[in-house]
């Protein structure tokens, strides 16, 4: 019988022997937390210092009692208050906050730097490298020992959740320590840059806005991608960019995909980004995804078994983020239960958590969500009718079947009625070329690949 | 149990404690008080599980014993009350309350149901305070709180004591005050100890904690804190939750500084507050100049106001937009006639500072334009 299960049965017992308000109000919310086999001594956890006054004053023979009916080697019981366990016993009157409107701003709690939008905690000593980010690592290095001379501008990309955050920020970081603040730098998402454009037109403060961009020595923009198809947005930053890079300024740049696959980037942007140094960061080897588990494990100091830790990063492949979340949920269980996880669990907490589901996709969901996207029948799409709405659709297919379920030509063409291998690659290198340059074709597969998901 | 007692004794009793006992719960004995003679000392204790407060009062005691009755009978009976000596006498159940032309006969509880209030399990911690910093620093540090059902850990005041400091910080995440104890209004035993109390919890010390209380020691284990005087004993659980780290939210200096009598800035807001819209916006704005500024109002519905204050002005010439309210609980609880208010950007957070007062400090967040 598991300490759960034991303090079930003596609440059943002693329910039947005081009043049910009296239960309720002493009883409710306890918890057997521990026994000591040694010694026999039982520990009681209750809600609050009342509750543990009350029952160690009043209940406590009958809880020993009990206690002993189910578990003989019970010698006695000590008692304990459980922070973090709601308080049932709530009289404070609530007063009602007064409704402010949306526009009094809150004071922002985090300990980002207001002078370089940075955040601390973000640094190269909490960063970890493996095969898959050590390109960047590298040039970021390269980039605080050489502000602005060696890699200018420096381009990062990778996907969601892969740590392109924190290796920018930790360049920032780096380079505002070494040179103890001499440096300026300036960390910026390509939202905020959109907004602070938008705000400068609407109350004529353009030069606000150009001297804050422009008088920095290091530029850090997040996620670029988005200025894309934003023309006075990405007028603006071109010209920031260009006055930036002639007086040998630091610009760094993070963005989902590599320059030329921003389908709606200007040329004249692109050329820039191209210009100096593009790294990616890909998806972390399940070393590399340990490793970053068992530092955030020491760091939070968490007590979890090494086969646990294992299994999650076998299991959490694709976002480190992903991992994090895990991590905390089961932190948040072990806390609350009071035992370790199993493995189980630990499945369950992953399937919760994971937004791409571990179902496996297979060629013939591909072609199934294609159709439904297209909407046209998927006997069309594997026929062999070379009707203008049917082509692109079926090229689609071909792609996606390649670049997610890494099949072979041959295979493809096998699956999409028996075409010939040469037909899948010229799909697959025109889709991939038109990606870059069609933003509406990119938005046709990224909506695709979320419905396989879902399925 | 047999007691004499005074009536304003137990009247004074009945005040500190009625607003600690529980409704709504189901455990009726909570609508009660318990009056306790032992050792000596005759006392009234109430309590909603939350919160426990007792008062010891003075009296004579003819024979020990303790009594549960409801807090409201017992009230009503002793302060209607016009002979000034009350004899109380239990037997049982009952209380019996006689004075030379009255006797009344109250059905009281079983004492045994009472709740066996916490005692402190570290007596020799402590940290003492002199009870009027006591309550100047919760009183400054309380207006800035509110009840929060989403944000537990910041609806209370927080208390921490490090490098000789007792430090009371209260925030609704729109404005924050800090006030810092040091040198002589503060003694512990403790190197560090922090802990957030309850807002109803501060409430009530303020209302039961007076002057003449002299001293306030302050105990504390994990969950539970206790403030005791010589006649006054209030425990409280703790705010389970960590308060969140306040420090750099305080701007650490302000790019633009009002120097301006208080009370004419507190009588400037009141006025033009009338004409502010649904958000209690106010705007204060820096004349040319720099020899006034001008604190301004207007709604389109009620009409406009304007009143200019002279002061000394530092920086820039700047307009910001507050919540009148905010801004006017934070002047109250200063005391100089000239502080200080440091502006920065209008979306960043602005300081109230008296400047002969360095240890009490108010932020105050400005309202989007």
């Amino acid at each position: 019988m598991d300490h759960n299960e034991l303090w079930q049965n003596v609440l059943g017992e002693v329910e039947v022997q005081i009043s049910r308000p009296n239960f309720l109000t002493w009883l409710k919310n306890s918890q057997l937390m521990g026994k000591n086999e040694k010694d026999g001594v039982a520990l009681v956890g209750l809600p609050n210092n009342f509750a543990k006054e009350w029952v160690k004053n009043r209940y406590h023979k009958l809880i020993l009692g009990s206690l002993r009916n189910f578990d003989t080697s019970v010698r006695s019981v000590n008692y304990t208050v459980i922070s973090g366990t709601p308080n049932q016993i709530q009289c404070a009157k609530a007063k009602k906050t007064e409704d402010l409107g949306k526009p009094q701003l809150p004071l922002v709690e985090s300990r980002v730097d207001p002078r370089t939008n940075l955040n601390p905690k973000y640094t190269f000593a909490s960063y970890i490298i493996g095969s898959s980010n050590e390109l960047a690592h590298a040039a970021a290095q390269a980039v605080v020992n050489d502000v602005g001379k060696k890699y200018n501008p420096l381009f990062i990309y990778g996907g969601v959740g892969l740590g392109k955050t924190h290796l920018m920020q930790a360049v920032g970081n780096a380079i505002h320590e070494k040179y103890s603040g001499k440096v300026n730098v300036l960390y910026t998402t390509s939202e905020k840059f959109i907004n602070d454009v938008v705000w400068s037109v609407r109350n004529k403060r353009m030069e606000d806005m150009k001297k804050k961009h422009r008088d920095v020595d290091v530029l850090i923009i997040d996620d670029i991608q988005f200025i894309g198809g934003k023309p006075a947005t990405e007028l603006e930053f071109f010209h920031t960019f260009n006055a930036l890079h002639e007086n040998n300024k630091q610009i760094i740049l993070s963005s989902d995909r590599p320059p030329a696959a921003i389908p709606t980037l200007e040329e004249r942007l692109r050329s820039r980004f191209e210009g100096g140094m593009i790294a990616d960061i890909t998806y972390p080897d399940y070393e590399m995804r340990l490793a970053i588990l068992k530092t955030k494990i020491q760091n939070q100091g968490l007590d979890i078994e090494d086969a646990v830790t294992e299994h999650i990063a076998a299991k959490v492949q694709k976002n480190i983020r992903e991992l994090d979340g895990v991590l905390n949920k089961i932190a948040f269980f072990q806390q609350c239960k009071n035992k370790k996880i199993d493995i189980k669990k630990v499945d369950e907490i992953i399937q919760e958590t994971s937004t791409v589901s571990t179902k496996n996709i297979t060629a013939n969901d591909v072609l199934k969500s294609v159709s439904d996207f297209f909407e046209i029948p998927l006997n069309d799409l594997i026929n062999k009718g070379r009707k203008q709405e049917v082509v692109e659709p079926r090229q689609i297919a071909m792609y996606l079947m390649r670049e997610f379920l890494k099949m072979s030509y041959p295979h493809i063409g096998e699956k999409l009625g028996k075409r010939d291998h040469t037909t899948v690659i010229h799909a697959y290198e025109k889709i991939q070329k038109e990606m870059t340059q069609d933003s509406n074709l990119n938005q046709k597969i990224l909506l695709i690949k979320e419905n396989l998901n879902k399925v | 149990m047999k007691l004499i007692l005074l009536k304003t004794n137990i009247v004074e009793g009945l005040f500190s404690v009625e607003r600690a006992t529980g409704i709504n719960t189901n455990l009726p004995v909570l609508k009660n008080i318990l009056l306790s003679a032992q050792n000596n000392k005759i006392s009234i204790t109430a309590t909603n599980l939350e919160l426990a407060i007792t008062h010891t009062i003075q009296g004579k005691i003819i024979e020990n014993g303790r009594a549960v009755m409801p807090a409201v009978l017992f009230g009503s009976v002793i302060k209607n009350l016009n002979s000034e000596r009350i004899t109380i006498e239990t037997n049982e159940n009952t209380v019996r309350v006689i004075t030379d032309n009255y006797e009344a006969t109250i059905q009281g509880g079983n004492e045994k149901d009472f709740p066996i209030i916490p005692h402190v399990s570290d007596v020799k911690n402590s940290i003492r305070v002199a009870v009027d910093v006591f309550l100047e620093s919760l009183g400054s540090t309380i207006i800035a709180t509110q009840y929060s059902d989403i944000r537990p850990e910041i609806s209370g005041v927080f208390f921490t004591y490090s490098n000789e400091k007792l430090t009371f910080v209260g925030t609704d995440s729109f404005r924050l005050a800090e006030k810092i104890i040091s040198g002589s209004g503060v003694a512990s035993t403790f190197d560090e100890v922090s802990f957030i109390i309850p807002l109803q919890t501060a409430e009530e010390l303020m209302r039961v904690i007076q002057k003449s209380d002299d001293e306030v020691t302050i105990h504390t284990d994990q969950n539970q804190v206790f403030f005791i005087t010589k006649t006054k004993f209030v425990t409280s659980r703790t705010v389970d939750g960590r308060f969140p780290e306040y420090q750099p939210i305080i701007p650490k200096s302000t790019e633009n500084e009002i120097s301006i009598n208080r009370q004419e800035l507190l009588n400037a807001i009141k006025l033009v507050s009338s004409f502010s819209g649904r958000t209690n916006d106010i705007t204060i704005s820096v004349g040319e100049n720099k020899k006034f500024i001008e604190i301004s109002s207007q709604e389109g519905s009620l009409g406009s106001s304007v009143y200019k204050v002279p002061s000394k002005v530092k920086g820039e010439i700047f307009s910001v937009v507050f919540n009148w309210k905010y801004l006017y609980d934070g002047l109250r609880i200063y005391s100089s006639d000239e502080i200080i208010l440091g502006v920065n950007t209008p979306d960043k957070p602005a300081v109230i500072r008296d400047p002969k007062e360095p240890s009490l400090l108010y932020v105050v967040m400005p309202i989007r334009k």
